[in-house]
């Protein structure tokens, strides 16, 4: 599932999948902001069916936290 | 911690200052001066016609010397006007410049003075309550005695002496009529907002006008110095919104200056409360630089040409 | 206390050789607090209450939140804590501003009264800490934190005196952590830590100090006149001349204030404490959105988090509110800056841009306009519009006179093409202009190559001596006198 998480991130952010580890976020992706933040809420929510909470949005601070949070909604990640 | 990475720091704080000091001689050795009036020897003895300095501290920095030459060039008087204000300046700081005052043979010396130069640190311990409301002067007054020999051996403003050294290295020395190196036209802040943020704080120093007072002593050098040069001196009280003391202080200071003047023949002139009323100022203790505060220049244009005569 | 004075880099030097020479826990989180609140007594003296009792109510409101198993109770004791900082914020920020217009309006409908000011002072770094107190319970309430154990903890995460009086303003869920013991890689005990001044942070904080020093010293102080010198009086004064006004005032804003986040933030380092960057290359920003993620990033990150996100959350697919949100959340942004009308239109110049742009960025996204502005010549252009817009704002930031505003905007957008006035601008100040000029070539140099910051503080001891060379002598051989207040200290 790590890889769909990345593929969502490079094709929101429109950057290239082998540049996302897990410790990317809004500092080393320059086009991680408000508005794409939200895209992706969207993208992740629509993929896996599932709905995000305001607390973790706002706590989302690198790719993991997302596959943290994924991981509470039951949704299966690889390490 | 690690002690190579500290001494290092300190190195080059060590370092900066031997250069900062250094360069800051190096302007004084350039200038034939410790003042912002910015010519070389050699060039004003070439100039001429007559030399007028004026001294003090920023409360004459705003006589504009532009407008005094283009009056004596307009009425053929064979004078020219320097403002060699200094921040901060006091008796005792221009002595240390005396001599090359002297040697840039002036023909008039017009000296402002200030009663905040004389003026010192009242010796009486600080009560509690000032300590708990204002911890920062208490120390500030703890460590003075420390700090105020570092402070007087820093210029009121590095960053002009460091361009003035420059600009002598790439353009050589030019004659330059003006205090600092800007003279920036200033805006004038209306007088009531001043005086309802102007609070008078003398509590902590009193006015020593006694003759065993450093900056007395200062100036009583300078007045001799002066005279045996054969330079005419005019002593004025600089023009200030609100005097930081109270009336009797005043008066004393008024009475010292008029003692002076006659032991010495020395000529006076009060503007200290002279403009309290007018709408000129940049603070509470500084006439903004403008077309509408000629007043100040002009006044001093008067004492001059009345004293030319 | 002034960062750039002798009574902060004494203190500060006490504070660490006690801190590094006395290794007992107990006392040196103690003996932090001690000299945060000293830090700020000494220049606020009896405002410094405040601060106590917000640290008091939030700490107690926390902790009640997390216990209650019951919403209501934790909705009333999340209002409490709210209403608490916004109440203390108001009162002291706000008050005086809302009687000016009261009294306005009143004097407009002739009630014949007015009420008078109250005149009160400003408590120097209220608008920072309310605002780190409010996020330390918002993030309780929502679950996504758990208070601190301790007082002691809590006081430290508020009253740390580094980030006190201009901020960055810090997160409880990042700052906490740092506070406690790592056990290992993954796992954080309760327990505090002692703080131990190794050498890597020391180098990484004095170099960063350094350069907080050199930006507000060296460029903002001596590019400072200029910027008044255009900006007191702008009626009658060309375009150009507004224009090189405003580019004046930016570069001085942000030195003064980055310069101050910089120190902060290197100071804090050298406790051995990570404090995220508050600036990031803000005029290389290609869009406004991109420049809120640049500039005064710990408060756009908190306005985005605690305001705008729970305004659009539930609503992200209306244009409508989103437009709307974002223009209430820049308004609110604005008016923290201070009370007065300006910020506010400052505030909401910039809601628009980001309003117009979001909305754009939606409805008309194709790959071919997301290929040409990944391109170097669409990156180059939206670079220079964003940079048009964000200077355009600073106008509002620095004039509160009305009509002086209007011209300016006026001359700024409608060219005049005239230079003569402007030329004699430049000659009447060549110093601000060079130095305008070489913070363009190293702010230029410093987005290109990353983080400079880390790169100086890993060279070899007598380069990286060399470099703070550099930077001393500057500061000392351009020193305008006495020291002057960081702009940002006001807000």
């Amino acid at each position: 599932m790590t890889d769909s998480v990345y593929e969502i991130v490079a094709k929101v952010f429109a950057i290239s999948i082998n540049d996302i580890t897990d410790q990317s976020g809004p500092e080393n992706i320059e086009s991680w902001d408000s508005f794409n933040g939200l895209v992706l809420v969207d993208e992740l929510e629509n993929f896996f069916k599932i709905k995000f909470s305001i607390s973790e949005i706002t706590d989302v601070k690198t790719v993991a936290d997302i596959k943290r949070h994924l991981k509470n909604h039951d949704v299966i990640v690889d390490e | 911690m690690n002690f190579t990475l500290l001494f290092s720091v300190f190195a080059v704080i060590a370092l900066v200052s031997i250069i900062f000091s250094f360069s800051m001689s190096v302007y004084i050795s350039v200038y034939d001066s410790d003042w912002y009036g910015l010519f070389s020897k050699n060039v004003t003895n070439q100039l001429e016609k007559e030399k007028i300095f004026l001294l003090g501290s920023s409360t004459v920095y705003s006589v504009n010397s532009t407008i005094l030459n283009h009056h004596f060039i307009t009425n053929e008087i064979e004078y020219e006007f320097f403002n060699l204000a200094d921040m901060s300046d006091s008796p005792k700081k221009r002595l240390h410049s005396l001599s090359n005052i002297i040697s840039n043979d002036p023909n008039i010396v017009i000296y402002g003075l200030d009663i905040g130069n004389f003026r010192i640190e009242n010796q009486v311990p600080i009560p509690t309550e000032e300590i708990i409301l204002h911890p920062q002067n208490f120390f500030l007054y703890q460590f003075d005695d420390f700090m105020e020999p570092i402070r007087e051996k820093i210029p009121g403003s590095p960053k002009d002496r460091s361009l003035s050294t420059l600009k002598y290295f790439l353009f050589g020395p030019q004659p330059h009529h003006h205090p600092f190196i800007n003279f920036y036209e200033t805006q004038i802040t209306p007088i009531n907002e001043l005086k309802e943020n102007t609070l008078i704080n003398d509590s902590y120093q009193v006015l020593d006008l006694s003759e065993n007072s450093e900056e007395i002593i200062s100036l009583k050098k300078i007045i001799n110095e002066l005279k045996k040069n054969n330079i005419k001196l005019i002593i004025f009280s600089a023009p200030k919104l609100v005097n930081d003391a109270n009336e009797n202080d005043i008066k004393l200071f008024e009475q010292t200056l008029k003692n002076y003047s006659e032991k010495y023949d020395i000529p006076i002139y009060f503007l200290h409360d002279e403009y309290m009323d007018l709408e000129i100022w940049r603070d509470s203790q500084h006439v903004a630089i403008n077309n509408n505060t000629q007043i100040y220049t002009k006044d001093i244009l008067e004492i001059l040409l009345k004293e030319m005569k | 206390m002034l960062f750039n004075s002798l009574d902060f880099l004494v203190f500060f030097f006490v504070v660490m050789c006690i801190i590094s020479f006395f290794k007992f826990r107990r006392f040196q989180h103690l003996f932090l607090i001690f000299s945060s609140l000293f830090f700020l007594y000494y220049t606020d003296n009896y405002l410094i209450t405040l601060l106590i009792f917000t640290i008091l109510l939030h700490f107690y409101v926390g902790r009640e939140i997390f216990k209650s198993k019951n919403i209501f109770r934790k909705k009333i004791f999340f209002i409490i804590g709210i209403v608490g900082s916004i109440g203390i914020l108001g009162f002291f920020k706000y008050t005086d501003f809302v009687i000016t217009q009261f009294n306005f309006f009143g004097s407009y409908l002739d009630l014949g009264s007015e009420i008078p000011l109250l005149n009160l002072a400003l408590p120097i770094g209220i608008s920072f800490y309310t605002f780190q107190s409010m996020s330390y319970i918002i993030d309780i309430y929502r679950g996504s934190l758990q208070p601190s154990k301790t007082l002691k903890e809590y006081a430290v995460f508020v009253a740390f005196f580094p980030p006190l009086v201009a901020g960055p303003i810090l997160r409880a869920n990042e700052f906490l952590p740092q506070l406690r013991e790592k056990i290992s890689q993954n796992e954080i005990s309760q327990k505090l830590k002692l703080f131990v001044i190794t050498n890597q942070n020391l180098k990484f904080g004095i170099t960063l100090m350094s350069i907080g020093f050199f930006k507000k010293m060296f460029f903002s102080d001596n590019i400072g006149p200029l910027v008044n010198n255009i900006f007191s009086n702008p009626i009658g004064l060309e375009s150009f001349s507004i224009m090189i006004g405003t580019i004046a005032f930016g570069i001085q804003l942000y030195c003064d204030f980055s310069g101050y986040s910089d120190i902060a933030i290197g100071a804090a380092a050298i406790l051995g404490f990570k404090i995220p960057l508050n600036f990031n290359k803000p005029f290389f920003a290609s869009s406004p959105s991109d420049f809120w993620t640049r500039w005064h990033i710990s408060l756009s990150t908190w306005v985005r988090d605690y305001l705008y996100y729970p305004l659009v959350f539930k609503n992200r697919n209306s244009n409508s509110l989103v437009f709307i949100s974002l223009l209430i959340s820049m308004l609110l942004m604005g008016i923290w800056h201070g009370a007065s009308w300006n910020f506010l239109i400052w505030g909401g110049i910039h809601g628009l841009f980001l309003a117009c742009y979001t909305i754009l960025r939606k409805n008309f996204s194709s790959n071919s306009t997301k290929k040409f502005f990944k391109s170097k010549i669409g990156k180059i252009t939206s670079i220079l519009i964003t940079q048009y817009l964000v200077f355009f704002t600073f106008i509002a930031f620095w004039m509160k006179d009305f009509t002086h505003m209007a011209y300016a905007m006026e001359k700024y957008v409608f060219l005049d093409f005239a230079t003569e006035g402007t030329i004699q601008i430049i000659r009447d100040n060549e110093l601000p202009i060079l130095l305008i000029i070489l913070f363009g070539i190293l702010h230029f140099y410093s987005y290109k190559q990353g983080n400079i910051v880390e790169k100086i503080s890993k060279m070899k001891i007598h380069y990286w001596a060399g470099i703070l060379f550099v930077f001393f002598i500057s500061i000392a051989m351009f020193y305008v006198g006495s020291a002057r207040e960081f702009i940002y200290f006001q807000f």
